[in-house]
């Protein structure tokens, strides 16, 4: 079934511009790859060592991200948990056991197993999301993050029959009861595609295609017309990739290996699915100029840039070739043009006034915390000032500025409840003496009695270590 | 964090200015065509003067003259300067108001996008009172281009309009102040309508007016300005005029009113500067009514017959806090 909400429009937004590609292409195995694991991965090979594709390099761990080896061959080095394959070039494949998944427990641990990713382009671990939440609603995420992003597309076009299958896998797993698959009005072929093979009971949502009507949030309140956060309304949101690798892994006992990115550039745009780990400079030939020095990844609105020897990741979803106009940043002048496109409606223009030197209060008032950094204000603004990034410094610096003034109010409260402690243990120990000593001088008692006592204290108090008594002491104060 | 962004943005603010400057050609051309060649001489002595000035203070503040003067911001301020002015006032004048305008209107405050206040008000506001006999002196019939090049440069370079008997039955006050002075006489709109000339009695500024109307409304099709503000300006002006019809005996005419003086200029150029205005769109809604209403209250009870600069400017004074006001109603929306 296909709905179009056309009344559920985000505000403002970019509009996208539709171009045509051909088939998922897959370059020639590469020489060699460079897996980075992270930081915190134990990693369970040795330089030397002979490693099948698809094998295990690190110890699966609920907290990390598995990785496996991406092509056949020997382990050259290992640095800086950056592991280096040189490749065989036989492509023989690790053999995984046929898993049993009966619960959603057994679906964690195995797409932690097979290092299971978001593919969307944030990476979120997909156990970790599975465990965090028993939803009622499936959200299938089928539009680009980007509007320099096609590799969804592509995908959907070519194998729309696994997406599904990878559907009702995501489905067991996380237990949910219906499911809405999100998607751009633009892609014909691809809505095309998934039509062919839906069930009935999947609802396939057309959504205007306006940058950044991708992100999930925002998806979600396309869909479902419901405002409010994803996890407030039960619903969990998966991207299609995501779904083809569940399928790949439960149905084909495939590791995440493999990933499609978009080639962008300035003529031609290519899909292309290649092992993770392979450096740009090995896609040479996926290039229609020699690579520039510098490239951009993640897309033209929100991309970073990356040197042309980076190795691509899990989460590498395009790569970026046009060169970046350079334009003079000029004062902001107050047109109002980023107040009107903000799809959070907040007013940039305020915000960027705020931001040099930081006025906190103004900030906080003018909900910077609600900024989704889409920079669509970049887009338009006649000045040239990159907003985006601005917002971004500005948040990590409240986010400081927060933590700061916690941790002196934790140590001002823990400061109080010590002098507090100290008083109340100094008022018990003159009310103790104050008795003892109206004990001992209400006149019953004999000097001889007295002295008695007393030598019975000294010898108590020698008995005790002079150094315990120190190091106690020290502890109280 | 090194940010991509790479998409080409076509607007700039050099874009904007421009776009302003063509949206003013057709009033140019009309007042020019009403009143001859003095309109002209006003604005190249005003563009020459605020460039100038503009590349001077861009050098004491040590910054490139090169990038300020290529923004066209200067030259949008002075042509809104001339265009307040009475074509063939003496030379001094327009270069007077343009220096004030970027000195201290501009640059004081900061340069572009810091000034408080609409530097082209400043400037105007700034020879209006300083000079209130030079600039009382408006062509009272259209001329045409009857007066020739040369001898309007000799009126602008010899202390404006000759008093000889020739020129002075050529020169008087504007429509809007006529019709304030006989109001206060108590005389009728019937009796103030025949002493005055043009379309509807605006001496002729309706169809200066309607041209600028023109460019405005192209404006807002290119979507360099948005209709908030001239539209708030406008309706307000036209409520606070009807209300006026209705409850007060002084006679007053709505068409003069709303199609004399810098109306039009006003609602279209001069209040839609951004950097001056409010930031949101309510903000600007609040900020045209403002505007409106009081180029009502000071053209009937003030003391000057046409108040669009001083409105402008106790408008851009009152910015700040319509700007706070926002966010307090944006906050007690969202809780």
């Amino acid at each position: 079934m296909i709905f179009y909400k056309k009344q559920n429009r985000i505000r403002g937004g970019l509009q996208f511009e539709t171009r045509d590609f051909g088939n998922i292409e897959t370059p020639p195995l590469p020489d060699a790859v460079n897996i980075d694991c992270g930081n915190e991965a134990e990693i369970t090979v040795s330089p030397g060592q002979q490693v099948l594709t698809g094998q295990p390099l690190t110890k699966p761990d609920n907290n990390v991200i598995t990785s496996h080896a991406s092509v056949s061959g020997v382990i050259t080095s290992i640095d800086k948990q950056v592991v280096s394959i040189k490749s065989d070039r036989q492509d023989t494949r690790f053999q995984f056991a046929k898993p049993v998944l009966n619960s959603s427990s057994d679906y964690q641990a195995y797409f932690c197993k097979m290092g299971l990713i978001g593919m969307g382009g944030a990476g979120f671990p997909v156990h970790q999301k599975i465990k965090s939440i028993t939803p009622d609603t499936l959200l299938i995420n089928a539009a680009e993050c980007d509007p320099a992003i096609y590799c969804d597309e592509a995908l959907i076009q070519e194998r729309a029959a696994e997406i599904v299958k990878g559907i009702h896998i995501a489905l067991h797993a996380t237990g949910a009861k219906n499911c809405i698959i999100g998607i751009e009005d633009n892609k014909t072929k691809a809505i095309e595609q998934l039509q062919k093979h839906l069930p009935v009971n999947i609802e396939l949502v057309q959504i205007p295609s306006i940058y950044p009507s991708g992100a999930e949030q925002s998806l979600f309140y396309l869909c479902t017309g419901k405002s409010g956060t994803l996890k407030d309304n039960k619903a969990i949101c998966f991207n299609v990739a995501t779904c083809y690798a569940m399928h790949q892994a439960v149905d084909f006992c495939r590791p995440l290996t493999t990933r499609i990115l978009s080639i962008v550039q300035n003529n031609s745009v290519r899909n292309i699915e290649a092992r993770i780990g392979t450096s740009l400079l090995t896609l040479q030939p996926m290039f229609d100029q020699p690579l520039p020095e510098k490239v951009i990844c993640g897309g033209k609105m929100m991309g970073v840039t990356v040197n042309k020897n980076h190795c691509i990741n899990k989460t590498t979803n395009s790569i970026l070739t046009t060169e970046k106009p350079a334009q003079q940043i000029l004062p902001c002048i107050r047109c109002g043009a980023c107040e009107e496109i903000c799809p959070e409606n907040l007013m940039p223009q305020q915000l960027y006034w705020h931001t040099s030197p930081i006025n906190t209060d103004q900030l906080q008032d003018l909900t910077l915390h609600n900024c989704i950094e889409c920079a669509c204000c970049d887009a338009v603004c006649p000045s040239h000032i990159p907003l985006a990034a601005l917002f971004n410094a500005a948040k990590s610096q409240l986010e400081d500025e927060k933590n700061a003034y916690q941790k002196a109010e934790l140590a001002k409260s823990r400061y109080e409840k010590r002098l507090n402690r100290l008083n109340s243990q100094a008022t018990r120990q003159r009310k103790q003496l104050d008795s003892k000593t109206a004990q001992l001088s209400d006149g019953k008692n004999s000097d001889a009695e007295k002295k008695a006592l007393i030598a019975k204290a000294l010898n108590r108090k020698k008995s005790k270590t002079p150094a315990t008594d120190k190091s106690r002491n020290n502890r109280s104060l | 964090m090194d940010t991509a962004l790479n998409i080409h943005n076509p607007s700039s603010v050099a874009r904007t200015m421009q776009l302003v400057l063509f949206a003013l050609i057709p009033g140019t051309l009309v007042y020019c065509y009403l009143f001859g060649w003095g309109v002209l001489i006003n604005i190249a002595l005003a563009v020459f003067s605020a460039a100038l000035f503009e590349a001077l203070s861009q050098h004491l503040r040590k910054r490139s003259p090169a990038t300020a003067l290529a923004d066209y911001s200067a030259v949008v301020t002075a042509v809104l300067i001339a265009l307040c002015l009475p074509p063939l006032i003496p030379w001094w004048i327009p270069v007077l108001a343009s220096g004030f305008a970027m000195l201290l209107a501009k640059h004081c405050f900061g340069g572009i996008g810091n000034n408080l206040f609409n530097p082209a008000m400043v400037g105007y506001a700034m020879v209006l009172i300083s000079f209130p006999t030079e600039l009382s002196v408006w062509l009272q019939q259209p001329t045409g281009l009857s007066i020739s090049f040369i001898e309007s440069l000799h009126a602008v370079f010899h202390g404006g309009v000759p008093a000889i008997p020739q020129w002075d039955a050529l020169t008087g006050a504007t429509a809007l102040d006529q019709h304030r002075t006989m109001a206060l006489e108590k005389a009728s709109l019937s009796a103030i309508n025949q002493q005055t000339v043009g379309f509807f009695g605006a001496s002729y500024s309706e169809w200066t007016n309607l041209a600028y109307l023109a460019g405005g409304l192209w404006l807002l099709h290119k979507k360099t300005i948005n209709w908030h503000i001239p539209v708030s300006v406008l309706v307000t002006l036209l409520a606070a005029l009807l209300f006026h019809k209705l409850f007060s005996s002084q006679p007053l005419s709505v068409p003069v009113n709303l199609f004399g003086g810098a109306t039009m200029l006003c609602a279209f150029f001069i209040s839609t500067d951004p950097v001056s205005a409010a930031a949101s769109a309510r903000g600007r809604l609040i900020y045209g009514a403002v505007t409106g209403l009081l180029i009502y209250i000071i053209r009937v009870y003030g003391a000057y017959p046409d108040s669009v600069a001083f409105a402008v400017l106790l408008a851009n004074c009152a910015v700040p806090t319509i700007d706070r006001l926002d966010i307090w109603l944006n906050r007690s929306t969202d809780a």
